[in-house]
């Protein structure tokens, strides 16, 4: 078990560390005089376009479909033990405690597990959080240009074990169409309430 | 190998580990006690109660292990915060008195004076002294921010477990004290410590847990699921109310007990009152 974890880590590890480097990251939060709790991304980036599926079978520009909403975005796969139930937990959680932001706050997970995440499996694992959740499919080359165009590694090919390393962070996108921060999968709920408001003041 | 059940960030599979620090605790415990009650024995005989304290003793022990080994003190370390407090109800509301109630009045005094605690455990042994003590860990092992620090390393994580082992025996002490003359002797000051020191006070910090609408325990908060759906605010829910009835099922039929015990006691006072002066012998 330490062996496939330490191999999980170090995956994950340089995984996020290579997306902190690839989004020129810095570390904003309230110690250090930012407006984010979360990883500020200075200067904010624009909301990345791309094209993936959704789990109702429909095409969906990202930047497009959420162009002025303040939208959470990460990559995952409904297998994840541990990172992806983690932030969607949490960000359920912050959105039940800031419900008045629920109407403008658009959760959008894209699988990085082409072969195991269908549509339908997609759907039911994200309707174990909430049924509003937007669950993306794509073919692995769709993927790497979405991927790309959060500036972010490509995901590996599942393991022996069935694990997928895949960049962790959820990334905060403000009503201005700019990526203003992103969530490591260590983001407390607290940290999610408090930078909602921030993108929401965006 | 870990030696005692500390946090981990692995996926929780039910696959069993083993924690060789737990199993010295309790060897550390059974062992001894069954060695010092032999030897008394060859030395004096058999004293009645000696086997049904034994049992309490031993029982009271297994407790402890059953807290501390996988998968209860695994799932209290690193998983949820509802094992965490089943543990620390576990320990400070089973294992703690029913070892006490296992001590022999000898064994105590021997204990007590080899870790020249004795002069410690009467000043505990005063109930208001003895619930300030208990709430007071109760709390400082409960905050957020201890917990979260010493889950993490197995010294800590031991060391956590055993404060809350000491503040069971704080707890049972002025009712249970194999000493008797570290009992509290009234009936009604009895109930009314044990309603107050475990029932009554712990209230406040388990509403706070149930009461909270975000996770407040960092470790529980961002641990892998051990059941999907059984998110970090739910389990620290089930924790608070875990800490706010928990001790019921045992503090309740203490005071009922213990009221039965004032009642017949009372009752043979005024019988032995209302029973009339035997008549003068005849001369």
């Amino acid at each position: 078990m330490s062996g496939q974890l330490s191999r999980r880590s170090v995956l994950l590890g340089a995984v996020a560390g290579g997306a902190l480097v690839a989004a020129g990251c810095t570390r904003g939060d309230d110690r250090a005089g930012g407006r984010f709790q979360g990883a500020a991304i200075d200067p904010p980036l624009a909301r990345p376009d791309f094209t993936l599926t959704t789990t109702a079978g429909e095409p969906y520009s990202f930047a497009q479909e959420t162009a002025g909403r303040l939208t959470l975005f990460f990559f995952g796969y409904a297998n994840c033990p541990d990172i992806c139930p983690i932030h969607l937990a949490n960000i359920t959680q912050a959105l039940e405690v800031r419900a008045d932001l629920q109407p403008v706050v658009t959760v959008v997970m894209a699988s990085v597990d082409p072969t195991r995440d269908t549509p339908e499996s997609l759907r039911a694992y994200l309707d174990g959080f909430d049924t509003t959740y937007v669950g993306l499919v794509g073919s692995t080359d769709e993927l790497v240009v979405a991927q790309r165009a959060f500036g972010v590694p490509t995901a590996t090919a599942p393991d022996e074990e069935g694990l997928v390393g895949h960049a962790t962070s959820v990334f905060g996108i403000g009503s201005d169409d700019l990526v203003h921060v992103q969530f490591t999968g260590l983001t407390r709920q607290g940290v999610y309430v408090h930078d909602l408001d921030e993108l929401a003041a965006s | 190998v870990n030696f005692w059940c500390t946090t981990t960030k692995a996926p929780w599979d039910w696959s069993w580990r083993a924690y060789p620090g737990v199993w010295l605790l309790v060897v550390a415990l059974a062992v001894p006690y069954i060695v010092a009650i032999r030897r008394r024995q060859a030395q004096n005989g058999t004293v009645a109660g000696d086997g049904k304290r034994a049992v309490q003793f031993l029982c009271g022990v297994a407790v402890l292990w059953l807290s501390f080994d996988w998968p209860l003190g695994l799932l209290g370390a690193g998983y949820l915060a509802t094992a965490h407090m089943l543990m620390f109800m576990l320990v400070t509301q089973v294992a703690a008195p029913l070892m006490l109630l296992g001590t022999p009045e000898w064994m105590f005094r021997r204990i007590t004076s080899r870790l020249r605690i004795t002069r410690a455990t009467r000043w505990l042994a005063k109930p208001v002294r003895a619930g300030l003590v208990f709430n007071a860990i109760l709390l400082g092992t409960q905050v957020p921010f201890v917990v979260d620090a010493m889950r993490p390393i197995a010294a800590t994580s031991f060391l956590l477990d055993m404060v809350w082992l000491v503040g069971g025996f704080v707890l049972w002490i002025p009712l249970l004290a194999p000493a008797p003359e570290l009992r509290t002797a009234s009936f009604p000051g009895r109930i009314v410590y044990l309603f107050l020191a475990a029932g009554a006070l712990p209230l406040i910090p388990g509403g706070f847990l149930t009461f909270s609408d975000i996770a407040l325990y960092r470790i529980y908060e961002l641990a892998p699921r051990v059941w999907s759906g059984f998110d970090a605010v739910s389990d620290q829910q089930v924790a608070g109310a875990v800490m706010k009835v928990g001790s019921l099922p045992i503090i309740w039929p203490v005071i009922l007990a213990l009221f039965l015990q004032w009642a017949s006691r009372e009752r043979g006072t005024n019988e032995r009152a209302a029973r009339p002066a035997a008549p003068p012998a005849p001369a």
